[in-house]
């Protein structure tokens, strides 16, 4: 849903539907006030990491100035859609004295500028800044009144949207890295039907786990993402003790499934990296970021497998095969996510949907990664087995989406018999995501 | 033309937005009420975007009270025709007329 273009017919529905829930919920809440919350985001795109990241920032501000203030709330509705992200409060207190608090958020707080926080009296009306001596919004560019900016479109939406980006990237950096790591473990566990794996259809070749376990792993996560980005001093050793910890937060979430292993170990290298190049101020881009992997990962697998007797899959199928699987990707930098899967799924993406460009880079990452989870559930045979298969699927051609799922429907049903899930892949999907998403921001600025 | 006009409405009083009412008035043609953020500058341009909508639909005998948020020329089309379609009791769009 990120980032796609909403129809203006949708938005606009949207809009009078939001109306009638406000009506709705001041008629139902007789005495209460309403307050009503979106994002402002100029152009068809309502959905962005930007926007959601505004979106989270302006709930808890709102959450705040309630409670410091005596407001009692009774009840909140929540919507995101391609339309955007917004929030109702309903409300007991003064509505007024409510409305003279959010003007000042809005004029006081660095993103406030781009909230929108609309606040109805117990009757219904929509009280205005200018009746509490507050001026009139002004642009976001220049000294004009936005209205007269937005009426005029005198500002192009690129130029908006980047510098929308560039605050939001500026004063909520860590926040802006940790909604992007979410919703890439969210878009991975999401995207259906992946063969073997779990997601939105079926638990694929599992019986311990289930989308949900994903849904509470990954907010067990989220968390450690801003202590992985402060990582102090910066180096593998800290970003393992980090790792570990989180590991034990998810395994307390899931009651002792591993859901993300691989995953944690994939986003401390990846935070690291920013924070790396964050601190030299060098930009983002998949070669600075291979680079900086590299250098923390230095020796990954001489000092875990071969001076120290691990009992992981990977540790058995170095043992077996002489490659270190994720150790080695890592201790590559992870090349094959930054100039393998990333350029092919942008690629991809020129041409289709997102989940469609994403279930192909699937397939792509299955047919070429040695995905020691595979072997861990069936030796070589299973792994090449899916190595084959996904390679066979890749060179088909697909009219639609449909046509695609069709096929890998029957690759899931085969790989839930044979017992077999490629957890790698569905890491670096993930990981490839993400890439895509923060890394190309920048270099679009 | 004989028209049943229902009192109808579209829109919300949404910053970029613009609310719409339309009402049955006795005499013929169409009145217009404006009442917007960017009067000063833009009141014509509006007035003629909203008579140009009507037109459109052969609309006579009727008031549309248009209060405007500083919506952009299209939402305001889009908002004027569908208070149009509502108060025409239509639930197809003749793009042929647009």
């Amino acid at each position: 849903m990120i980032d796609q273009a909403c129809p203006l017919s949708i938005i606009l529905a949207n809009k009078e539907e939001r109306a009638r829930r406000q009506k709705e919920l001041l008629v139902r809440n007789s005495g209460c006030f309403l307050i009503s919350l979106s994002i402002n985001t100029p152009s068809a795109i309502k959905l962005s990491l930007a926007s959601l990241v505004i979106y989270e920032i302006a709930c808890q501000a709102i959450d705040s100035i309630l409670t410091q203030n005596g407001f009692e709330c009774l009840a909140v509705q929540e919507q995101k859609a391609l339309s955007g992200a917004e929030k109702l409060f309903t409300c007991r207190g003064d509505a007024r004295a409510f409305k003279i608090l959010t003007c000042k958020l809005e004029v006081k707080h660095p993103l406030g500028r781009l909230m929108d926080i609309d606040v109805f009296d117990p009757t219904g009306v929509l009280l205005s800044r200018t009746d509490f001596g507050f001026e009139k919004r002004r642009c976001l560019l220049c000294e004009n009144e936005a209205f007269v900016c937005a009426r005029e479109q005198k500002h192009s939406y690129a130029t908006l949207n980047a510098s929308i980006k560039k605050l939001v990237w500026q004063y909520a950096n860590e926040h802006y890295i940790a909604l992007a790591c979410e919703l890439a473990m969210q878009t991975e566990v999401q995207l259906t039907p992946k063969p073997g794996l779990v997601d939105s259809n079926n638990s694929g070749a599992h019986s311990d786990m289930n989308i949900h376990t994903f849904y509470a792993s990954i907010q067990a996560i989220k968390p450690f993402i801003s202590s992985f980005l402060a990582a102090e001093p910066l180096d593998f050793a800290t970003l393992r003790t980090i790792g570990i910890a989180c590991e034990k937060a998810m395994l307390k979430a899931t009651h002792g499934i591993n859901t993300h292993k691989g995953m944690i170990f994939c986003l401390a290298l990846f935070c690291g990296a920013i924070q790396q190049l964050q601190k030299r101020g060098e930009k983002l881009t998949c070669k600075h970021m291979q680079e900086q992997i590299k250098l923390l990962a230095k020796n990954l697998v001489k000092k875990d497998l071969i001076d120290q007797n691990q009992h992981s899959a990977g540790a058995r199928y170095f043992a077996h095969s002489g490659h270190a699987g994720i150790r080695q990707y890592a201790q590559e930098g992870f090349m094959i996510v930054f100039a393998g899967s990333v350029p092919f799924f942008q690629k991809q993406s020129q041409y289709h949907e997102q989940s469609h460009a994403l279930k192909l880079t699937m397939l792509w990452l299955m047919a070429n990664l040695i995905d020691t989870t595979l072997y861990a559930r069936g030796g070589d045979a299973a792994l090449l087995y899916v190595q084959q298969k996904a390679k066979d699927l890749l060179t088909c051609k697909y009219k639609n989406e449909k046509e695609l799922n069709a096929k890998l429907y029957e690759f899931d049903a085969d790989l839930i018999a044979k017992n077999l899930s490629a957890g790698g892949s569905a890491d670096l999907l993930a990981l490839t995501w993400l890439a895509s998403k923060l890394l190309e921001d920048e270099t679009k600025n | 033309m004989q028209q049943n006009i229902i009192p109808s409405h579209a829109g919300t009083l949404e910053s970029s937005d613009l609310f719409v009412r339309i009402l049955p008035k006795k005499e013929g043609g169409v009145s217009i009420e404006l009442e917007s953020s960017v009067c000063e500058i833009y009141a014509d341009a509006i007035k003629k975007t909203v008579l140009e909508c009507a037109n459109a639909f052969g609309a006579d005998g009727m008031s549309i009270i248009v209060q405007d948020k500083g919506a952009l020329d299209y939402v305001i089309k889009a908002r004027v025709q569908t208070a149009l379609l509502r108060a025409f009791g239509m639930n197809e769009l003749d793009w042929s007329v647009l």
